[in-house]
């Protein structure tokens, strides 16, 4: 058995809670235990609060590391933002003595110490490494049999030297945890382009941000594409909720596509019903081949 | 101070070479030509670059410069190796020191100092979060209170409060105009 | 005393022959089975588009029927010993297994073995019994033995039962020999761009390198000197300069010196061939410095060749074509360029081995692997006494510049032999 705490930020717990009921079981059925990081707050996201006061970022996202640090648990993440925001600040942290005394010397008011002797993991990286494509073949009891536009967020890939999954440009592990279920990893253009969402861009300029949503989905229509996955849950929402907003802001047909979180998928081909796993509560519902 | 030794200062968290790493663009437009934003909007990651390098301070009010969504596109592939995204973002963090910073913006922080969370949570969800056998409150600084608290303190010890404009009193945002 | 000079490309060809002449022995190792190295994949040289052949064949002749010039092709340097005016050199001599000079080919007709043909930059095959190119020297054909079914696991003898001439039983041989002086001519490989992805040339066959593309427009190419592209002739053209140079991503931060020309040579002799197809060049900033070469860029840029500022960003394709997306950057605007091919100005860069040959020789290399001069004084020479530079080995060059270095570092071997005979 493994345990980690789960680093839950804000649009997973408070927007779409399916994520976090899928993650958990499906992680629990391959011995992966999670725990909560009480008193954990918003990342804060890294392209957002990181855009307005890097100091705050970075004491904010310390802070949240340190929770899990002083608990001795390897943390993961259902959000290409908290990754982005607690990854990089633990890298800063361990790569930049100075940084480490000054944040130090501002949780010591908390009672809080950072040490730097945890990971920050990707739920992906749980699903590829330690349960491996294997296991998740063989606990596969009702395949899909669709074809999916795999979205991988930004942060998940980026900055690669920092992130250390390679190279961003030609990345596999989604599409590999995708067939692992059945499913087609279908390609489309411009697969790796953002949803639109990130460096406060969604907050600020909606029209645009759906602009970057609109034509990632006009290309998956053509590609042929049922449903698309995504392993961040502010990219779901963007794409999710996003569609709603793109009828409503452009008033253009309807793309109606599914959106799934990467844990929602495996977790149908385990066998869990569309509502265990929150689907049916998603903006845009789910299609024949995803209810179960 | 001059523009770079502004966001220098406010990026000192990535360290000089970070910021520094602009002086090294050599205007190839491999960044624009990457960048999904700039295929759509006016904002181009190269002119901004320049604008930087020579030190021109107008680009603290271009409201373009919020039109990059940090997708690290032009930091993967710029072939100078400079450190755009995190260039922009302390460039950012300037133009927010000199107040342009729009109101949607302040009010995302605003929820942070208010509740710990950019997005807080509602009714709907709640429910929600019940019907699929999860806490109807997430462990978060939503449940424990002095959690929240500690966010408070941080806000208020970088003087992010000052910076979004957040009135204690009414806990909400002051009145003030949009640059 | 003898001199020997290892690689035999145009550098390496002028040093051989200036020491010959100067009444020296002189061994040359070429690597591969045939001496001319990359010129010969080229067909016209900028900026006067002299037909290459014209120049190189003549070269490559000379030097094989020099009665001075002990050529060893199919060979390479094992090792080196002692100093200057008497290094001891251990060399590998491989066999080719078929007599050297014009043969009639039937060999060819009845190998069952196809590879991909290295000199045509892999567009087509060749058999594992082939002739090297069309003015190989030495002529004839060679075995491939790690492609040969012979020696693979002993099931085909077919060439043989047509060609007395074939010898299975011919072993490598390690030859010894006592030289005064080395000039180093190993030249340079191009850039791999799946080194840059979000080009996608290993996803779209409209994506070609440069060098493939001399190989298509060469009449003794692949495709005869016809510009086809997915079977049908481009009507839209793209270069995009600088692919793999002036780039630290990729670990070459040095621009590459030749590919602005070289771009501008392909796109002229393309115009000749395409009369009505749209071909422009994305580039970061020109560099024509060499003689006549803004003249010519100028002669380019009235065939209609749009050259447009801001390098290529990336390529995709929208079912139909290929789409280039950059930005102009001096009009501040990104666009997308629609492209039946898209032709990647790839670096040049150092011969993978040459950390390897360094350490046999004695030699350094730089930060991006290219052999290290002595000083600004000693261009030719390297910090080991006897040992000289020459071409792209030492960094990029175009063929004049090669040739110039061959004739310089030769001067210097001639020399440095001359004070050690006295
Ligand atoms: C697409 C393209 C177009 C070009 N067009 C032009 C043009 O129009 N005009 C122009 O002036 N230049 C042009 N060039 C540049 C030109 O090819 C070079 O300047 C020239 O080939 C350099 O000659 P070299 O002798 O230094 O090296 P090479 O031509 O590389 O020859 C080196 C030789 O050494 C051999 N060798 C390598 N390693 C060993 C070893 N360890 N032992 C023994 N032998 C070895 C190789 O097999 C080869 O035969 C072009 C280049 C490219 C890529
Ligand atoms: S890619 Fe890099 S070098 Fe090129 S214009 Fe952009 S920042 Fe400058
Ligand atoms: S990080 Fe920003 S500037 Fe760079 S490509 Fe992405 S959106 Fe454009
Ligand atoms: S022996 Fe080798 S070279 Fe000769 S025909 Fe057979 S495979 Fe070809
Ligand atoms: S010669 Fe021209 S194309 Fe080649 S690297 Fe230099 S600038 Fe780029």
């Amino acid at each position: 058995m493994k345990e980690y705490a789960y680093f839950l930020g804000c649009i997973t717990p408070n927007r779409y809670p399916g994520i976090e009921a899928a993650t958990v079981k499906v992680l629990k059925k391959f011995d992966i235990e999670t725990r909560d990081l009480d008193g954990a707050s918003c990342c804060p996201a890294p392209g957002v609060f990181g855009s307005f006061d890097l100091n705050t970022w970075l004491l904010i996202a310390a802070r949240n590391v340190t929770l899990a640090d002083m608990m001795g648990l390897d943390v993961y993440v259902t959000c290409n933002g908290c990754y982005g925001s607690l990854q990089e600040a633990d890298h800063l942290l361990k790569e930049k003595p100075e940084l480490k005394d000054w944040v130090n010397e501002n949780l010591k008011d908390e009672g809080l110490e950072y040490k730097g002797n945890i990971e920050i993991k990707h739920v992906v990286e749980l699903l590829y490494d330690d349960i491996g494509i294997k296991r998740l073949k063989e606990a596969v009891v009702a395949p899909l049999d669709a074809k999916i536009g795999v979205h991988y967020g930004c942060h998940f890939l980026k900055p690669s030297a920092v992130r250390g999954h390679g190279s961003s440009e030609r990345p596999t592990i989604l599409d590999e945890l995708v067939e692992a279920t059945g499913a087609e990893s279908v390609d489309y253009k411009d697969k790796l382009m953002c949803c639109g969402a990130g460096g406060g861009v969604r907050t600020r300029d909606l029209e645009v941000s759906l602009t970057f949503t609109k034509q990632k989905f006009e290309s998956m229509k053509k590609a042929g594409i049922d449903a698309t996955i995504n392993p961040c849950a502010f990219c779901h929402l963007q794409m999710d909720r996003g569609q709603v907003e793109i009828k409503e802001k452009f008033g253009e047909e309807f793309f109606n596509m599914p959106v799934l979180f990467i844990t929602q998928l495996i977790g149908l081909s385990m066998g869990m019903s569309t509502e265990e796993l929150g689907l049916n509560a998603h903006a845009i519902p789910m299609t024949e081949k995803f209810i179960r | 101070m001059s523009l770079v030794e502004d966001i220098e200062e406010c990026g000192w968290v990535f360290g000089k070479d970070t910021v520094d790493s602009l002086y090294a663009c050599m205007q190839c437009g491999k960044c624009t030509g990457s960048c999904p934003s700039g295929r759509i909007t006016g904002y181009r990651t190269r002119r901004l670059m320049n604008k930087v390098q020579s030190g021109d301070r107008s680009i603290l009010e271009d409201p373009d410069i919020w039109l990059c969504t940090t997708c690290y596109t032009c930091y993967e592939r710029c072939p100078r190796e400079v450190k755009t995204t995190d260039v922009i973002r302390a460039l950012r963090n300037v133009a927010a020191k000199e107040g342009h910073m729009s109101k949607a913006h302040r009010a995302t922080a605003m929820y942070v100092i208010k509740t710990g969370h950019a997005v807080p949570i509602n009714d709907a969800t709640k429910k929600l979060r019940k019907k699929l056998g999860l806490s109807e409150i997430p462990p978060t600084t939503h449940k424990y209170p002095e959690a929240l608290k500690a966010i408070q303190d941080i806000s208020k010890k970088m003087k992010f409060d000052k910076l979004v404009g957040f009135d204690w009193n009414t806990m909400n945002l002051e009145d003030r105009e949009e640059k | 005393m003898k001199g020997l000079v290892i690689g035999g490309g145009v550098a390496g060809l002028r040093a051989a022959l200036d020491i010959a002449n100067a009444g020296f022995d002189v061994y040359l190792v070429e690597r591969d089975f045939s001496i001319g190295g990359r010129s010969a994949q080229i067909v016209k040289s900028y900026p006067d588009l002299i037909n290459i052949k014209d120049v190189l064949k003549p070269l490559m002749e000379e030097v094989y029927n020099h009665g001075r010039i002990t050529l060893l092709t199919n060979s390479e340097v094992l090792g080196l010993e002692g100093e200057t005016g008497n290094f001891k050199v251990k060399i590998e001599k491989k066999p080719r297994y078929v007599p050297e000079g014009k043969s009639c080919e039937k060999c060819i007709e009845v190998c069952p073995v196809e590879v991909p043909n290295e000199f045509n930059e892999r567009l087509d095959k060749r058999k594992a019994i082939f002739v090297p190119f069309s003015y190989a020297v030495p002529d004839g054909c060679v075995i491939d033995e790690t492609n040969c079914l012979h020696f693979k696991d002993g099931s085909c003898s077919r060439c043989k039962e047509v060609c007395d001439g074939i010898n299975f039983d011919q072993k490598a041989e390690t030859i010894e020999i006592d030289v005064g002086s080395v000039v180093v001519a190993t030249g340079f490989d191009p850039f791999d761009p799946n080194l840059r992805p979000e080009l996608a040339y290993d996803k779209y066959d409209g994506v070609i390198t440069s060098l493939e593309l001399e190989r298509i427009l060469d009449e003794d190419g692949p495709t005869g000197g016809k510009i086809i592209i997915n079977g049908e002739e481009p009507k839209s053209v793209v270069f995009a300069h600088c692919i793999g140079s002036r780039d630290k991503k990729v670990g070459n931060p040095y621009c590459s010196r030749i590919c602005c020309m070289y771009t501008a040579k392909e796109a002229y002799m393309l115009r000749e061939k395409l009369p009505n197809a749209e071909i422009s060049v994305c580039y970061i900033d020109m560099r024509a410095f060499g003689k006549g070469c803004e003249q010519f860029y100028e002669e380019v840029q009235k065939k209609q060749v749009l050259y447009r500022r801001g390098v290529a960003a990336e390529v995709y394709s929208n079912g139909g074509n290929l789409v280039l997306r950059a930005e102009d950057t001096l009009l501040s605007e990104p666009y997308e360029s629609a492209a039946d091919m898209i032709v990647l100005a790839v670096g040049v860069e150092p011969r993978e081995d040459s950390s390897e040959l360094a350490e046999t020789l004695g030699i350094k290399v730089d930060e991006c692997g290219f052999f290290v001069e002595k000083n600004l004084y000693d261009p030719v020479e390297t910090e080991k006494e006897g040992i000289f530079l020459a071409g792209c080995c030492q960094g990029p060059k175009e063929i004049a510049d090669s040739i110039m270095q061959g004739g310089a570092a030769a001067a210097k071997a001639i020399g440095l032999m001359g004070r050690h005979s006295n």
